[in-house]
């Protein structure tokens, strides 16, 4: 693996000479990450302390189902454009306790803002004589994780980026969720005052990349170089960023290799990648980078035009000799046409 | 009819009925093809348009079209739960191929079938079939589609008898997922979205292709 001929560290860049290849003008990253600022909570929506007990529930088709519906409003133009200002959190905050005579089965806790749900907790449970109970979730903060219960309760704090338009200004509904098969106990959920929705300018997918093809004409056998920009758009250090090049397909070649370590990126790394363009044609060249947390890509359209200096006589008898297959098929069909055509006509 | 010639027509059987087994085994073990596997990508989340035989991503050792997207609040738990009044038993196990961001995964799923071993005397002719697929902890998320699971289904015919087996009817298998899914009480649109595994009628073996290359999506409250 060889690095890159050119390897720039900027906080601040120009940004004019970029093409539009860009999907977005990159943005300074704070140095350290704003902590969320809260929207609306239980502190707020309800009038006491929320719990879900073993009699709160009902069979509700294929479970057994508990809801608990708040409402909170939100002023016009508070929510903000969408992946440029900030992004809605839900925070799941509780402590469960199953029964200890609960049969196998499942159990899920889990949050909505206007019926889109974007928090959620699995629990299997299983028995071998003793209890067992397994926690898994999903979110885009920290990814997957799942661990064993010790008891027959634990606390939990989750927080899971929302649903697009999963919030909006005026009046929405936070609902939370509880479910289990037949059989599985659960004593209560207390949910904690702090569960709710609160915002942030952390994006949920942080690293961003962008790739640029030169502004002048590739011909075979020029080389050429693709700028790229990393961005690291979470205002903490994103750790384990590698780069690598799907080269188009017999089009062109990359000449530096097609992994490229780059570790660290704090703010805004760029990169110039050489290639080779083999022939003329269509192609695509994709870079994508890979993070701790998510694994963006930038396909880049290019197209090759064929070697500078090649003279019109030979591009000439390049397209008679390229059609020549075709030109003999049609005379080979008029040459059968009027025969059929003498033939009727004997 | 002497006794060799007893011994060799009860030989006869039992390696008429063994090649019967061996030829389902093959059936899952050897795969079919295609040549419309591709990507799904849904913001950084990314799978593969077919389920594989093996784990290996090949479009020689596919297996069936992704058809059914399960969303919303969904796990693969609950999505057999859902459909656990008619989809009861389970069958054997394919691979599906998922990235939720960070990394490529497999994952294995037996799936569950309204009928075990079909062909079998006293069974009924056929099963409905469907496998369901997600990243490590059975579900995945993205702020589009929630929490969510993909699968696909198929007919298994004559399965277990001798001979008649085939395979397949993956879309007429789908909308039989979606039916039952909303006879459960719940939400579900069938041909939702394409994801580029178009099969128009097609024989392959045992193997019998048919699918319109659309998604059903089915909500999980």
């Amino acid at each position: 693996m060889r690095k890159p001929l050119t390897h720039v560290r900027a906080l601040l860049l120009p940004f004019v000479a970029l093409a539009t290849v860009l999907s977005e003008p990159p943005q300074l990253v704070a140095a350290t990450p704003a902590a969320p600022t809260p929207v609306a909570s239980l502190r707020t929506m309800a009038k006491s302390p929320v719990s879900i007990g073993a009699g709160d529930f009902a069979l509700d088709r294929a479970f057994h189902t508990a809801t608990k519906r708040f409402e909170f409003q939100l002023p016009p133009g508070t929510v903000p454009l969408e992946n440029t200002d900030g992004w809605f959190l839900l925070d799941l905050n509780y402590v469960v306790t199953f029964g200890a005579d609960s049969d196998p089965g499942f159990a899920w806790i889990s949050a909505a803002t206007n019926n889109a749900t974007a928090a959620q907790l699995e629990y299997e449970l299983t028995r071998n004589g003793e209890l067992s109970i397994r926690e898994s979730r999903v979110t885009l903060v920290d990814g997957q994780d799942s661990r064993e219960l010790d008891g027959l309760s634990t606390g939990v704090e989750y927080t899971n980026y929302a649903r697009d338009q999963g919030v909006r200004d005026g009046d929405n509904t936070f609902t939370l969720r509880v479910e289990h098969t037949d059989g599985v106990l659960i004593e209560q959920v207390a949910f904690r005052e702090d569960t709710g929705v609160s915002t942030t300018v952390v994006p949920p997918y942080p690293l961003a990349i962008h790739a640029t093809l030169p502004a002048e004409a590739i011909h075979a056998g020029d080389e050429f170089a693709v700028t790229v920009m990393l961005e690291n758009r979470s205002g903490a250090d994103l750790g384990d960023v590698v780069v690598d090049v799907v080269p188009a397909d017999g089009v062109a070649v990359p000449l530096d290799g097609t992994t490229h370590d780059i570790g660290l990126v704090e703010g805004i790394e760029e990169l110039v990648l050489r290639f080779e363009a083999l022939r003329s044609g269509p192609g695509q060249i994709t870079v994508r980078a890979t993070s701790q947390r998510n694994r963006p890509s930038a396909p880049l359209d290019l197209f090759v035009l064929p070697a500078s200096g090649t003279s019109v006589t030979v591009l000439t008898l390049i397209a008679i000799a390229a059609s020549a297959p075709v030109m003999l098929g049609i005379a080979i069909a008029w040459a059968f046409a009027r025969r059929r055509n003498r033939r009727r006509c004997d | 009819m002497n006794r060799t010639s007893r011994w060799l027509l009860a030989l006869a059987a039992v390696v008429a009925v063994t090649t019967g087994v061996v030829k389902t085994a093959d059936h899952t073990a050897n795969g079919a093809s295609t040549s419309r596997l591709s990507k799904v990508t849904v913001h950084e989340d990314r799978f593969w348009n077919y389920d594989f035989t093996t784990n290996r991503v090949h479009a020689n050792r596919v297996d069936w079209p992704i058809g059914l997207v399960f969303f919303g609040n969904a796990t693969i738990n609950k999505v057999k739960n859902i459909l656990g009044n008619e989809y009861d038993r389970s069958g054997s196990a394919m691979w599906g191929r998922i990235n939720d961001g960070p990394r490529w995964r497999w994952d294995t799923d037996r799936g569950r079938k309204t009928t075990a071993c079909p062909g079998l005397p006293l069974r009924p002719a056929l099963a409905r079939h469907y496998r369901v697929y997600a990243d490590g902890d059975d579900r995945l998320y993205n702020p589009s589609w929630g929490f969510y699971v993909i699968g696909s289904t198929h007919y298994d015919i004559r399965e277990c008898a001798v001979s008649g087996k085939q395979f397949g009817w993956s879309e007429n298998s789908e909308d039989w997922v979606v039916w039952r899914w909303s006879v459960n009480g719940y939400w579900a649109q069938n041909d939702w979205t394409g994801i580029g595994n178009q099969e128009p009628l097609r024989v392959e073996g045992n193997h019998v292709w048919s699918n319109n290359g659309r998604a059903s999506r089915l909500h999980t409250p």
